[in-house]
């Protein structure tokens, strides 16, 4: 399964405004999501019990969840980075750090830089498609039965990924000041 | 450059990046992304590329019930369920030598059937059973072994997050993969039971010295075992009577462990909203790893290196067996520096085409898949029950090798039993018929 | 000569005789026809997923990650509303050839319906896909309409609409679950089509096969990226045009032989295959809201064709002497 069990980083601590700011708006986006899936939870249940017992399952169950998980990662993705839960097999980087501390944190510079860079990349990646959902009010799921519209799951994305590259540039600026801070 | 090469160039750049500490869902993507690049010429689309593979990589409802699992098998954890379980078994087997340790891996066993993760067994375990088993004089070593050891039948016992990941991509049938686990599961488990058995008579003095056979305090009451074999009969009981499909288990799983846990006053509002966080940071992180590695596995399969790899096994004369070795050897290698989860997305959508080619039982392949990368979760640099035992522990001075040292038969044993399933696969296949 | 590159799309994995037919058929044919012109195309495949996902075909080729492929009009319905016009007539006609060439007649005829394509950067060469007629498998005989309710029926897209009003219960799934959900309980039944049900063995646990004539479908079109396919010198355009022809053909002949060999696999598997009576194929119609309108009316107030396009599909089906079990179009 995944480095669940152990933080694979140490948290990131916090510090000046912007900081401060980011970091409210990534607990307030990891609420929303740990609410989001209690609802899918529920949900779920109510369709096999509206099915089994009334012959009435819930419409759009499918698509519904289908979406909402995409919600819930990238709501989540800033918040679960922050307190070091991104999986890193840094097992060799820390055992060379232990003599050599600075290449340890150059290490761990550039592979916050690298995720910063992939989340920009989402970014751009998703950002144009979200707006030509949007334009054309492109929908998902069946016509006559149920549907949504795409732009919203793809906004979460693009919101989700910015709040990340801005949780990996404040693990960067972390790793760096220990760069600068750390005897060679 | 062929797209081939750039497959192959691709395969070292994810294990230089991923050793270099690279987190594994940025190096897959942003390895992906320069190969489209090469492949296809133009920058801009390999960024289509990655918006392609993001959008349709989590977005459905197999994958959506992924993180109900997960809360299910963090609730039943916190539960105490798992406590009272090995209190009712090892009270059972008092009198055996080696009979707490016994009890450790029968109580995984049952407690398997209410959990589809193995860090939520270690966790547990590592809280119960290790200071009993220490209390009783056994070697410490051996103690914290048997707790990460037996962990991996949280996956191996239906349900599985594990085995989800596996239907997931290969379109193989949740239900029918849960069932061929069932066998390999219970009998990991009887090796297990055989070898500490045997290591009680073998090697008396690091079980339990004579006249320190830990005495139970209190006798425990076998009704405390009602929650998890209702548990288990409700959400396995379901399935199979129609009530619900496996992917459907997770949310009532999930929904039931929360009711039980509170109406056992186990569990209140808040523990359950943390526990729920919990998951959610698990999901988004698993979640991101899929979405690198859906990445991943698309440009691999345009470079053409699982084609030119299924020929090659194909041409090989390596047979069947011989294929399944090679992967689960490729498998406990990678099983070291990487997560199971991982190693699964990465390898899978390699190998599988090639089973298929082979003739091999989707279900049995994906059996040896699941039982290969488990071994994984017990070998050192990186092993995740391993971890989650050390973590758990660190406060008693347990050091990390010495966990590490004390899975290592375990990991031996596991090993056996795979090959066992690779040379027998109705171990796998009689229960489902095939 | 120059050097020119396509990747090929498809989200299906080439077991499907629609994608199989590219590597066998599209490119040899292809190549064949470049000979002596002294260009040549550098073929990449992306089958089952490895570019896009099933229904996630057309946003490839429009952004150009593919330049030509197989669009999954089916699982894009909200993107492509006009092509899906079978699939909101139950009780079609039986014969895939037929469907499918009325809805390629549709593109000649009524121009939104190539519009659709190429506001999406898309040229719709003429290469429609199908799927054979949909049949009905259950664990327990269907004799009668009446027999349909209370079933919980497990049944793919826009086939869950043809459950309204019967008493039967649609349950979202497709041929992955469909064998355990049988199996299981889940659901009583599914609406299948006989060449993706006889590999995925479902007579096993399902094995009362009741031909509703539920209709053979228009499922999606071979598309190219309009852009790339404009910038190619006339002789490559003339040599992709040749093999997407050859394409078609190959796929058109094998249409009949592909469903017979399905149906027999299927009684050789032990599946009990029966005909629904015309006049509970009429009853199971007329339970139906008038779908067809529904959708025309719909699609008129978006500003499209529908009724336009709901009219010239009948009519294709009349032409063709296909007897309708509900008069749709009635006031
Ligand atoms: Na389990
Ligand atoms: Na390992």
């Amino acid at each position: 399964m995944s480095a669940s069990g152990e933080p694979a980083d140490p948290p990131v601590e916090p510090q000046g405004t912007v900081a401060r700011c980011a970091v409210w708006l990534m607990s307030a986006a990891n609420a929303v999501s740990t609410a989001w899936i209690i609802v899918i939870m529920l949900l779920i249940v109510a369709d096999v019990l509206g099915r089994e017992l009334f012959l009435l399952p819930i419409v759009g169950v499918h698509e519904m969840v289908g979406f909402s998980i995409v919600g819930i990662v990238f709501l989540q993705a800033a918040h679960a980075n922050l307190r070091g839960r991104m999986i890193r097999s840094d097992g060799l980087v820390t055992s060379i750090g232990l003599r050599r501390p600075r290449v340890q944190a150059g290490f761990d510079l550039l592979a916050h830089l690298l995720g910063a860079i992939l989340s920009v990349a989402l970014v751009f990646a998703i950002w144009p498609r979200m707006a030509r959902a949007f334009a054309r009010d492109e929908l998902q799921g069946i016509p006559g039965h149920f549907t949504l519209p795409v732009w919203p799951m793809l906004a979460l994305i693009v919101f989700g990924s910015a709040m990340l590259a801005l949780s990996f540039l404040m693990a960067a600026l972390v790793a760096w000041r220990r760069l600068r801070q750390v005897p060679s | 450059m062929t797209n081939l090469v750039v497959g192959y160039l691709s395969l070292i750049a994810i294990c230089v990046t991923i050793y270099a500490g690279i987190h594994i869902a940025v190096a897959l993507s942003l390895v992906s992304m320069l190969g489209i690049w090469l492949m296809m010429g133009q920058p801009h689309l390999a960024l289509v590329f990655v918006a392609q593979a993001v959008t349709e990589s989590i977005a459905n409802y197999l994958f959506g019930v992924v993180p109900l699992f997960i809360l299910m098998g963090l609730v039943v954890a916190e539960s105490g369920m798992g406590r009272d379980t090995f209190a009712v078994v090892s009270h059972y087997l008092r009198g055996v030598r080696g009979g707490l340790g016994v009890a450790t891996v029968l109580s995984n066993a049952i407690f398997a059937a209410v959990t589809g993760i193995s860090i939520a067994s270690a966790a547990v375990f590592a809280r119960i059973a290790v200071p009993e088993m220490v209390r009783a004089g056994y070697d410490r070593r051996i103690a914290v072994g048997v707790v990460a050891g037996s962990s991996v039948l949280g996956m191996l016992i239906p349900p599985s997050l594990l085995m989800i990941f596996f239907a997931f991509l290969t379109d193989t049938s949740i239900g029918d993969l849960f069932l061929g686990g069932v066998g390999p599961g219970l009998l990991l488990t009887a090796a297990y039971s055989l070898y500490l058995l045997a290591l009680g008579r073998l090697q008396p003095h690091r079980l339990e010295p004579a006249g320190k056979r830990g005495e139970p305090e209190a006798r425990p009451k076998r009704r405390m075992l009602l929650p998890v074999f209702a548990l288990a009969a409700l959400v396995l009981g379901g399935i199979y009577a129609g009530f619900f499909t496996p992917t459907e288990a997770g949310a009532i799983g999930a929904f039931l462990a929360i009711l039980f846990a509170m109406l056992m006053r186990r569990i209140g509002l808040r523990e359950a909203w943390r526990i729920t966080l919990e998951t959610g940071h698990i999901t988004a992180s698993i979640s991101l790893l899929i979405i690198g590695a859906t990445i991943y596995s698309r440009m691999l399969s345009l470079s053409g290196v699982p084609a030119s790899l299924t020929a090659w096994a194909a041409g090989s004369g390596l047979g069947p067996i011989g294929v399944m070795l090679l992967f689960s050897l490729l498998l406990i290698l990678l099983g070291t520096i990487l997560d199971s989860g991982s190693i699964l997305l990465v390898t899978v959508p390699l190998a599988f085409p090639i089973a298929m080619q082979l003739g091999i039982d989707p279900v049995h392949f994906g059996l040896v898949t699941v039982i290969a990368v488990e071994i994984g979760l017990l070998t050192p640099p990186l092993g995740l029950s391993v971890f989650v035992v050390h973590s758990t522990l660190r406060d008693t001075g347990v050091t990390l090798g010495e966990v590490f040292r004390g899975a290592l038969p375990f990991a031996a044993v596991m090993t056996a039993v795979l090959l066992a399933v690779i040379f027998y696969p109705p171990i796998v296949l009689a229960i489902i018929g095939r | 000569g120059a050097e020119f590159k396509a990747t090929i799309v498809a989200g299906h994995p080439p077991i499907f005789p629609w994608v199989k037919l590219f590597t066998e058929v599209m490119i040899p044919e292809t190549n064949k026809a470049l000979e002596g012109t002294g260009h040549t195309i550098v073929w990449t495949e992306g089958y089952g997923g490895s570019i896009a996902a099933v229904g996630g075909e057309a946003a490839a080729i429009e952004d150009g990650l593919a330049q030509i492929g197989t669009v999954s009009t089916v699982f894009a319905p909200a993107q492509f509303p006009l092509q899906n016009v079978s699939y909101v007539v139950p009780f079609g006609s039986a014969d895939a050839a037929l469907v499918l060439s009325i809805v390629d007649d549709l593109h000649k005829t009524i121009p939104a319906m190539r519009k659709l394509w190429e506001d999406r950067n898309m040229e719709y060469v003429y290469s429609a896909v199908g799927v054979d007629d949909y049949v009905l498998m259950t664990k327990k005989p269907l004799a009668s309409f009446a027999g349909l309710n209370g079933l919980k029926i497990g049944a793919p897209g826009p086939a869950v609409n043809w459950l309204k009003g019967t008493g039967a219960v649609g349950v979202s799934g497709n041929l992955t679950t469909y064998y355990n959900d049988l199996q299981t309980g889940v659901i009583d039944g599914a609406i299948v089509f006989a060449t993706a049900a006889a590999p995925a063995k479902l007579f096993e646990q399902a094995k009362y096969v009741t031909k509703a004539r539920l209709g053979a479908q228009y499922s999606g079109a071979t598309i190219v990226n309009k852009e790339w396919f404009d910038s190619l010198p006339p002789e490559v355009k003339a040599a992709v045009t040749k093999g997407l022809q050859a394409y078609a053909s190959g796929y058109m002949a094998n249409l009949q032989a592909r469903l017979d060999a399905a149906m027999k696999a299927m009684e050789a598997g032990g599946a009990v295959i029966s005909e629904l009576p015309e006049a509970e194929r009429a009853k199971w119609a007329a339970a139906l809201p008038n779908l067809p309108m529904e959708w025309a009316k719909d699609q008129d107030a978006k500003g499209l064709p529908g009724t336009d396009v709901l009219a010239a599909f009948l009519d294709g089906l009349r032409k063709a002497g296909t007897t309708l079990p509900r008069d749709w179009q009635a006031k």
